[in-house]
Parts: C-alpha cells; sequence; structure tokens
C-alpha cells in the first residue's frame, strides 16, 4: 500500500507540473487526510507544495500554504461530521479545486472542478476497497 | 470513543513555515534550491511531456497538419513581402533605419506545458529546459518560426518559465500589417487574445494579420518588431467608444510545440 502511495503521488506531481493543470495533488491530499485523519499529512502537504511551486515557477509557500489551510478546514469538519465518505470527498475536492483553480488564475475552472471530483470519488473508493474501511471503522495507518 | 488527534498546533507550524518560505521568496533566495529540482527532474518531465505530445500526435490527420505547416508558410511569406514593400519605401523615401543589436538564437525544449486537457487545451505558460546558465535573461522573446510565442519572465540556473502571448497576464503593443493601425494585444487564455486600444480612425478588418511593434528595452530585451501575433477574426466598433477593439487568433498551436527558439542578446 505504501508503494502504491508513493508512485501514485510521482505520477501525480509528474502530470500536475507537465501536461495538465487539474489538481491532482490536491485530491490526493485531500484522500490521505480522509483516510488517515492523522496530523503528518500536514507535512507531505508541505512538502508536495514545495515541490509543486518548483517545477511549475510559483513562488514558494504559496501551494503550501494553500494545502496547509484546506487540509485545517477538512480535518475542523471531522469533528462535526463523518469525513470517510464519499459524499464529502466529491464536495470538498469540487470546492478545493475551484478555490484553487480560482487562486491560480486558470481557466474553465468549473469543468476542472466536476473532472477533479470525479478523480477523487474514484481514488477514494479504490482505496476504499484496497483497505476495506468503512465509515466509522478504525483505521490504523 | 477514541480522541481524535489534535492537530491544531501542526497546522500552526506549517502555517508559519509556509508564510516564512513564501515571504522569503519574494527576496528570490530559493533559486539555486529550484534550479537543483527542476535540473534533478526535467529529464523525466521531458520524457512525459514528448509521451503525451507523440500519443495525441499520432490520430491526427497528417494531411490536415500538412496543411497548417504550408498556411503557417504562406503567412511568413506575405509578412516578409509586406516589411520588404515597407523597407523598399523608406529606402527610396532616404528614410534611416535602425538595426538591432545581434542576436542569438538559441532552441530550447519544452519540459511542461500544463493544460486543462493535455494537447488539445491551450497551455498559458512553457517550461524549458534553457536557463540563466545559457545566458538567457529575463524579458528574452520567445519565437517559433517568424512567430511570437512569448516572453521569458522566470528563470533558474537551469530552467525557464515562459508566459505565451495568450496568456491572460500579457499584454504588448501590435499593429496589423495592413494598414499599421496600432493596437495593445491583451491575452485571454486559450489561443484567444484582444487587440484593444486601435483608434476610431483605424482601419482594421477580418483575417488582417496582426505583427508585434516592437518593445525593445535599451539592453535589447522585450519583443522584436514584426513577429508574427496573429489573425483577426472580428471586430468590435461602437460609435460611442473612444476606441475599437478586435478578437484576435493566434495561428501557432501551443499545445503542439515541442521546441521553441529564444532570441538572447549577446
Amino acid at each position: 500500500m505504501l508503494v502504491l502511495s508513493i508512485i501514485t503521488l510521482f505520477l501525480f506531481i509528474l502530470l500536475e507540473t507537465t501536461v495538465t493543470t487539474i489538481p491532482l495533488l490536491l485530491v490526493v491530499i485531500l484522500i490521505m487526510a480522509v483516510v488517515s485523519k492523522k496530523s503528518w499529512i500536514f507535512l507531505i502537504a508541505f512538502i508536495l507544495g514545495i515541490l509543486a511551486d518548483s517545477l511549475l515557477f510559483n513562488m514558494m509557500g504559496k501551494t503550501s500554504l494553500f494545502f496547509v489551510i484546506f487540509l485545517f478546514i477538512i480535518l475542523s469538519y471531522d469533528r462535526k461530521f463523518e469525513i470517510r465518505t464519499v459524499y464529502f470527498v466529491l464536495i470538498s475536492s469540487f470546492l478545493g479545486s475551484l478555490f484553487y483553480l480560482i487562486f491560480y488564475g486558470y481557466n474553465s475552472i468549473f469543468m476542472q472542478s466536476f473532472l477533479s471530483s470525479i478523480i477523487a470519488a474514484i481514488l477514494f473508493l479504490a482505496v476504499k476497497r484496497i483497505l476495506k474501511f468503512d465509515a466509522k471503522s478504525k483505521l490504523a495507518i | 470513543m477514541k480522541k481524535k488527534e489534535n492537530f491544531v498546533p501542526v497546522f500552526i507550524f506549517f502555517l508559519v513555515l509556509s508564510i516564512l518560505i513564501f515571504g522569503l521568496s519574494q527576496l528570490k533566495l530559493f533559486r539555486n534550491f529550484l534550479g537543483i529540482i527542476g535540473e534533478v527532474l526535467s529529464p523525466i518531465q521531458k520524457i512525459t511531456y514528448q509521451s503525451f505530445q507523440s500519443v495525441t500526435n499520432f490520430n491526427k490527420n497528417e494531411n490536415l497538419r500538412e496543411l497548417k505547416e504550408e498556411n503557417s508558410n504562406l503567412i511568413r511569406q506575405l509578412v516578409n513581402q509586406k516589411l520588404l514593400e515597407k523597407e523598399n519605401s523608406a529606402l527610396r523615401d532616404q528614410f534611416e533605419t535602425s538595426k538591432l543589436r545581434s542576436t542569438n538564437l538559441l532552441p530550447a525544449k519544452i519540459l511542461s506545458a500544463p493544460s486543462f486537457i493535455p494537447n488539445i487545451s491551450e497551455p498559458s505558460i512553457f517550461i524549458i529546459d534553457k536557463g540563466e546558465n545559457d545566458r538567457i535573461r529575463i524579458g528574452d522573446a520567445a519565437v517559433y518560426k517568424d512567430s511570437l510565442v512569448g516572453k521569458v519572465v522566470e528563470l533558474t540556473p537551469y530552467l525557464s518559465k515562459i508566459n505565451l502571448i495568450t496568456n491572460a497576464s500579457v499584454s504588448f503593443a501590435a499593429k496589423t500589417i495592413r494598414t499599421n493601425a496600432v493596437g495593445v494585444i491583451k491575452g485571454e487564455g486559450g489561443r484567444q487574445m484582444v487587440l484593444d486600444n486601435i483608434l476610431q480612425s483605424a482601419d482594421i478588418k477580418e483575417s488582417d494579420l496582426i505583427v508585434s511593434k516592437g518593445d525593445l528595452d535599451i539592453k535589447g530585451r522585450g519583443y522584436p518588431s514584426d513577429l508574427v501575433v496573429g489573425k483577426v477574426v472580428s471586430v468590435e466598433k461602437k460609435p460611442s467608444a473612444l476606441f475599437q477593439k478586435a478578437d484576435v487568433v493566434s495561428l501557432l498551436d501551443f499545445s503542439n510545440l515541442s521546441t521553441v527558439f529564444i532570441i538572447r542578446q549577446l
């Protein structure tokens, strides 16, 4: 599972910094946060943000800042709702992508956000099947 | 019930760290670090980008590509012919023409061109495999054949970022080749641009070719003159408005480019 996660992360970094503007890294961070609910996810988000900024010539720290704040909001919802559901993943990935694309001034923001939420939902369902968890189960990651 | 992890201290730590790095990056302190990361990953980026290009180009009609190439050559010949006519006229009238400082075209491979749908949607930036070590400077123009591609806006020792002329943050002076009507090109994303601030009295119509007017600074950096920008597809002329404007579409298919040329000033 760890090897698969690393390969997926690397692939998504490459795709987002080379051929597409769809916020794939945001999707990956969201899935990891929703599945693990641990604070080490902030470190992953920070590092991914720095990598993305360096490869896309953005101001260093800009993407990390966005990811960290996004994660804080996602994990804050865990106190109120159950976040380990596909509906939460769909809505949060759509809204997160929308703000991300507006933040960076990209075009076709609604289409890209919609596509990003579909990718997030598919990824979440795949992880759910591999790890065999449900909304309330304790997942030791 | 298991107590939920308190992530607030971790969040605050990374928030402060991100803000600190963001602040320090304004001072360009991380350029070397950026350069090293870019240099390490650039071969993989190049392979990824070229793989996507070869996959999408596989299905494209060979005839269509040849026709586009021929069209592009004809446009170049037309622009050159118009320029020769003007130069001939200027020489006959005994005007002096100034010469640009010697330039050097540097070919650069495109490593990254993110867009919504790879090789179908148009990108707004290019990352190329040449940087400061190749004597590229911020403000150097990027061209492909006789068409303007964009301008270098960021660089590291090994890589550079080019804002395309269709990028929403780009604007520069341009003119029609037919009547020399001057305006300001503003990028709108995709392959679309707007030629704005055209005088009401200026003669501009659909299918007019637009070329750069030239805005080289004292060091010779900026957009050279008479490089093809695009073609007018519609004109908006309202008598009540101060200026008229025209929609311009780029003749270059940015999503299919794999190499650009940087005009260096030596």
